[in-house]
């Protein structure tokens, strides 16, 4: 079916017209639609429906709770109790309520099914009952009858009154209300709380969504005395539930927040709460999250302007933040509403008159840090079921449970629970916290019957904990502490496998996978058939998932062994000993130098040590530096490695085979995917993986490192090869220790003769016929880029403009060293945020200062490393050259914790790029401010993501008069970004020079397919420099580079 | 889980071979993951989170494939099931709340005033944008498709793009227009 072609074209016109803005797109409607009306008025009503943020969050988003709270659903004719169920009326968080017929009275009810949780007749369930029961007994033409109530019976449930009508929250979802409508609903709901109060029943939970308007008129309160009743099961289940808590916290007291013992004066308090809104049609204290609704409800005051005093007064006192001061009783309440609305002031006009100018005025209090309000939280929870001193002391221990799982201390959050648990008897409070520390492991073996022992990632003093026992295969659904572990499974006469599981989530959700699920199926083979330090990797189907894949379509493998460990320095000189080099039998006859076929023996006159004898490039003599016996080999090239391989009888793993023992299909964007699970911000890496480290470590060092299968460095340490080709190079993968950790997603395209000292590799050796993808890939393919013009330029800049509002500047610490001087500077961001900034100033040179802006790579953001740490690391010898150096610490560093990292679409991607940008170009105002520093001599430089966002921000701040950019690129993906935050679209306006210094085989962005392209989109004066490395270039190869071009452009310094 | 139930890839091609039965059997299986799935999903996100439907229809589809990796031609199919799937289900979740509302012992509905809210929209009415979709799908099939794949199954741009196998640029167009429109009707 084709479109109309009257559609299509609007289609056209709308998508053109949402690119421009204010008068532009006004001139281009006009002009595009030439005079048809009927065109440019569709298209401009499309234009005014438009909203970027409709339907962006999905359509799962809001049904959170159904989809949480799976009830068993009745059938029309079942029966409950004796009442004969005739449909369902709905179902929500805390259970399913239905219409039911009552034989014996010929009347209908409301049926409403309990969580299970609320039967049984403890000594605590029987108190909360007796209330239920006291509640049950007030007849009150607001107050919902109770007809029975059933503990015992499985499921427990409460027959109650039905009444037909809507709730107040559904009405007020349309607006608020006229003023004599709130007053006279809330003198009903007060009369009704009065009744209750007069008899000690609290109802703690009043609420819109707990008030139904009878079709008669009549507001009627639910749910007397049934909050108790009804928590432990289901209405506030776990934090983790996002909008269950927050749709009825918005209505909690301050006491009720804080956990402490409620009265009457809770409800006055909610009940307040109502009125407001139903006179705004606003909650005031509704917040985003629950963590700011709590703040607001104990920090923030309210204040009503524009309603009739009396009505103010009403409020002001019923919303007084200490109970003590909650004077007003709901009778109170109620005399002076029934009064209001009978005097004279409401007359006809006024009655059913809205108040347009009524206003709420929240008055600002202090922030409260994210944990007190976890704390908060688990007091309110644990509150709701417990009272009593015991009961208060657990109710702190259940607090600092969630605190600790809060601060990621689960191991110790877990234990803690634990220990408090046999003074909670099944206490519900601590369940709904445990999905914060607690995990389920399931272990299968194949056989099974063996024994599983488990290892935390937890150290006590300076060792790691201890193994322990947890059971024989199959072990299903254990509860663990949540956490990273060593796994070992162990049967007699079989060979014992050792792996890494971890049930630490991300601190966001961006992949497609989904956090790796705690149930492991080990594949055991009798101990024979396993040699020394190799592992067994099941076959299946493989599809590769890194970053710089070459191959999209999955693969078959057979099973196969793999190494443990990479290959050591002292097995590598076993081979060299037994004649390696000069045995024709493991080498091909022609191999590739620099693209020429060679005979193998001039070739392996090119693979010689330091003393010009075969062997690796680093050792002299044939000799291994001396106590390296352990360390992977490098220096040696994939032909050496495939001969090696052939010396052994083994070979190097395909891709496939090398990928599922390292990662097993475990990948996000978010770059924090390793072998041993996902890494969280700020977790030590250090303990688990060696990257961005001064030389390899023994092969069988951080054993907390294994992968799902049990290899150990196959993140970090060195890269290693694979028996893959692509085109004339070939691939390593994993990382080294020159690396930063993100590169363990990447996988680098080499020449075969290549043998740097960061690369190395492990054997496998196939136990089936399958060849383990072992096809070579074609070379990859170049994408191309189009050129943005001047005027799209224009547009797309004018996002990362802002207001040169005053900084407010203070430096608050001075740090120094013989070298420099580093002052730790805060001035205020655009958002009106404190942005952090870094100045080093060297102490060998005289102000003004020639100044670079230093900006990291993604190891910072990522919290793998400091900024400052970066910083020095990577500049020092540029401070040294007598160069002031400053770097700005943007959101989410950890000089600036973020409190979330969400997931970011086009928008929110945008917007982030715009908010870094911008700090930046607020750190460059801050310089401008500063007498020793010479901004006319302003240099940019950035090491990978740092140098692509600075892409943008040298095309679009003028103040940067030259640009360094180390180990950039861009891929054709970052086309999904919103065009504003494309690099490709700023590359071809930077005006400046650009000096583009670039690994030639970086792995991470690949020289021809990533940086050539974005080099190209460049205009002159630019210069790309090409040096023998990988992803970052060292330290040697790079900053002679950079202090060389500084020289040139800004001449020497004072 | 798989182990009983009919081989997925299998239905998934009969399918795509326009053997309408298979899809038939394949409803029930999708389904019930899809619901499963949401789940388990949910259950592990935590406050303040987007949800991630992609996830959510992925893990599905890894489940019913029974093994870790995917053959892309067949999870394309499977997403363009599971949007339409997710659509229902979800409709279905709106309907049975809007009952709840009505009649006597309302229950506690606990989202309604609940701000979840990830990017300010969390309150579309889904039983009218079920109706004015299918509308949209009148006018233009391929905008009111992108709709059920992005926003009901939560697919990127790019996702939408490989299942719809047409350019990211015209997805994005496709559901810049859609949204606009599908937000002036239910704005009427």
């Amino acid at each position: 079916m084709k479109n109309s072609p009257e559609w299509e074209r609007i289609k056209e016109i709308f998508n053109a017209a949402l690119e421009l803005e204010g008068r532009r797109r006004r001139d281009f409607l006009v002009r595009v639609c030439a005079g048809d009306e009927n065109l440019q008025a569709r298209v401009e009503t499309l234009l005014r429906s438009f909203d970027t943020a409709f339907l962006e969050s999905p359509a799962v988003a809001q049904f959170a709770d159904q989809v949480l709270e799976p009830h068993r659903v009745l059938a029309a004719g079942e029966s409950v109790g004796g009442f004969r169920i005739i449909r369902s009326l709905g179902s929500g968080g805390q259970g399913m309520v239905y219409l039911a017929s009552d034989p014996e009275l010929d009347r209908y009810v409301a049926v409403k099914i309990l969580p299970s949780s609320a039967r049984g007749e403890t000594e605590g369930i029987g108190r909360l009952k007796r209330e239920a029961r006291a509640a049950a007994a007030l007849s009150h033409p607001n107050i919902c009858t109770v007809h029975r109530i059933d503990l015992a019976h499985d499921p427990p449930f409460i027959v109650m009154q039905f009444v037909a009508g809507e709730t107040l929250a559904e009405i007020l979802r349309r607006g608020p209300l006229d003023i004599e409508t709130s007053i006279r609903i809330a003198a009903q709901i007060a009369d009704a709380l009065s009744a209750a109060h007069s008899v000690g029943v609290v109802h703690r939970d009043i609420k819109p969504s707990n008030v139904i308007m009878a079709e008669d008129g009549r507001a009627i309160v639910l749910d007397f005395g049934l909050a108790k009743l009804e928590t432990p099961g289901g209405r506030q289940t776990t934090i983790s539930q996002p909008g269950v808590v927050m749709g009825t916290a918005a209505y909690m007291s301050p006491e009720q927040v804080r956990g402490e013992t409620l009265d009457s004066r809770t409800d006055v308090w909610s009940l307040g709460v109502c009125l407001l809104e139903m006179l705004t049609g606003r909650n005031p204290f509704l917040r985003n999250s629950l963590g700011e609704i709590f703040a607001a409800i104990l920090t923030e005051s309210v204040e009503l302007t524009g309603a009739p005093d009396e009505l103010t007064e009403i409020l002001t006192e019923a919303l007084q933040r200490d109970p003590s001061s909650r004077t007003r009783s709901a009778a109170s309440i109620r005399d002076t509403l029934r009064s209001l609305t009978e005097e004279q002031r409401f007359n006809e006009s006024l009655k059913s008159r809205r108040f347009a100018a009524l206003q709420i005025r929240i008055g600002a209090g202090k922030w409260i840090g994210a944990l007190t309000i976890l704390a908060v939280v688990a007091g309110v929870l644990a509150y709701l079921a417990l009272s009593g001193s015991a009961g208060r002391k657990a109710a702190d221990e259940i607090d600092r449970v969630a605190e600790l799982a809060a601060a990621g201390k689960t191991f110790d959050a877990y234990d803690l629970a634990v220990k408090i648990r046999p003074e909670l008897p099944e206490s519900p409070e601590l369940k709904k916290i445990e999905p914060l520390f607690a995990d389920t492991l399931t272990v299968h073996s194949d056989p099974p019957g063996a024994k599983v022992f488990l290892r935390r990632f937890q150290k006590a003093g300076d060792r790691y904990s201890d193994w322990f026992e947890i059971g024989q295969t199959p072990i299903e659904s254990m509860e663990i502490a949540r956490g990273q572990y060593l796994v070992r499974v162990e049967l007699d006469g079989y060979a014992s496998m050792v792996r890494s599981v971890s049930g630490r989530f991300p601190d966001y959700v961006t992949d497609l996978i989904g956090p790796p699920a705690l149930s492991i199926d080990v594949k055991l083979r009798p101990a024979a058939e396993i040699p020394e330090g190799m592992t067994l990797v099941p076959g299946g189907e493989y599809r590769l998932v890194s970053y710089t894949r070459p191959y999209e379509k999955p693969v078959n493998l057979g099973d196969f062994l793999i190494d443990k460990f990479e290959v050591s320095n002292a097995q590598y000189r076993k081979f060299i000993l037994a004649g390696g080099y000069s045995n024709a039998d493991l080498w091909p006859r022609y191999v590739e130098v620099e693209n020429r076929r060679v005979q193998f023996s001039e070739a392996v006159k090119r693979f010689v040590d330091q003393t010009g004898l075969p062997a690796p490039r680093g050792w002299t003599d044939q000799n291994y530096p001396s106590g390296h016996e352990s360390d992977p080999v490098t220096g040696v090239s994939w032909y050496e490695a495939m001969a090696y391989a052939r010396f052994l009888g083994k070979d190097l793993p395909t891709i496939f085979e090398w990928e599922k023992a390292a990662r097993d299909g475990m990948f996000d964007e978010g770059w924090d995917t390793m072998p041993w699970g996902r890494n969280r911000q700020f977790d030590p890496i250090e303990e688990l993986a060696n990257f961005a480290s001064s030389g390899p470590k023994p092969v069988d060092s951080y054993e907390f490192g294994a992968s799902p299968y049990g290899c150990l460095n196959v993140a970090g340490n060195v890269s290693e090869f694979v028996r893959n080709r692509r085109g004339r190079l070939v691939l390593a993968g994993g990382g080294s220790w020159r690396d930063r950790p993100y590169s363990f997603g990447y996988y680098g395209s080499l020449p075969p003769t290549y043998a740097p000292d960061n690369i190395g590799f492990r054997l496998v050796k196939r136990l089936t016929d399958a060849d383990g993808g072992a096809a070579d890939f074609e070379p990859a393919s170049i994408p191309k880029y189009r050129l943005s013009t001047a005027a799209q330029f224009k547009n797309w800049a004018s996002h990362y403009d802002y207001d040169r509002t005053p900084l407010n500047a203070a430096v608050t610490d001075r740090t120094e060293n013989e070298w420099w001087v580093r002052e730790r500077v805060e001035f205020n961001a655009a958002d009106g945020e404190r942005a952090i900034g870094y100045l080093y100033l060297p102490k060998n040179a005289k102000p003004p200062f020639q100044i670079v802006h230093s900006a990291p790579a993604a190891d910072v953001p990522l919290g793998y490393s400091s900024l400052t740490h970066a910083t020095e690391e990577a500049l020092s010898p540029i401070i040294k050259s007598g160069r002031a150096v400053f770097a700005v610490a943007l959101k989410g560093y950890s000089d600036r914790p973020a409190p979330t990292n969400e997931p970011l679409g086009p928008i929110g991607f945008r917007k982030r790029m715009v908010s870094e940008i911008v700090d930046w170009r607020r750190g460059l105002d801050y310089l401008e401010s500063r007498p020793d520093i010479d901004v006319t001599r302003l240099a940019f430089m950035g090491v990978s993501w740092g140098g692509i966002q600075g892409v943008i921000a040298t095309a679009v701040d003028a103040r940067y008069r030259t640009a360094i950019y180390v180990a950039i690129g861009v891929r054709p993906d970052w086309l999904k970004w919103a065009d504003e935050a494309q690099p490709m679209n700023f590359a071809p306006h930077i005006k400046v020079s650009k000096f583009l210094i670039k690994g030639e085989f970086d792995e991470a962005h690949p020289l021809e397919t990533e940086s050539r392209p974005l080099f190209e989109l460049m205009t002159e004066p630019k210069t790309l420099d090409l040096v023998e490395s990988g992803h970052l270039p060292p330290p040697r190869l790079l900053s002679p580079r950079a202090i060389k071009w500084l020289d040139q452009v800004f001449g020497p310094v004072n | 889980m798989t182990n009983d139930s009919p081989d997925l890839t299998v239905l998934l091609k009969e399918w795509s071979d326009g053997r309408r039965d298979a899809l038939d059997a394949l409803l029930p299986i999708v389904y019930g993951e899809l619901r499963r799935q949401a789940h388990h999903y949910l259950l592990r996100e935590r406050r303040g989170h987007t949800l991630q439907t992609t996830a959510l229809v992925n893990e599905a589809y890894l489940k019913l494939r029974g093994q870790q990796r995917v053959d892309w031609q067949s999870r394309a199919h499977f997403f363009g099931i599971a949007a339409n799937f997710m659509r229902r289900i979800l409709v279905d979740y709106a309907r049975t709340r809007n009952r709840a509302k009505r009649g006597g012992a309302a229950d506690d509905l606990p989202l309604d005033e609940a701000v979840y809210v990830a990017a300010g929209d969390s309150d579309v009415d889904l039983l009218a944008l079920d109706e004015v979709l299918t509308r949209l799908a009148e006018v233009d099939p391929q905008q009111a498709r992108i709709v059920e794949l992005r926003y009901f199954s939560g697919l990127s741009i790019d996702e939408t793009a490989e299942v719809l196998s047409v350019s990211p640029a015209t997805v994005k167009r496709d559901w810049n227009m859609a949204k606009a429109w599908l937000h002036h009707e239910l704005s009427r």
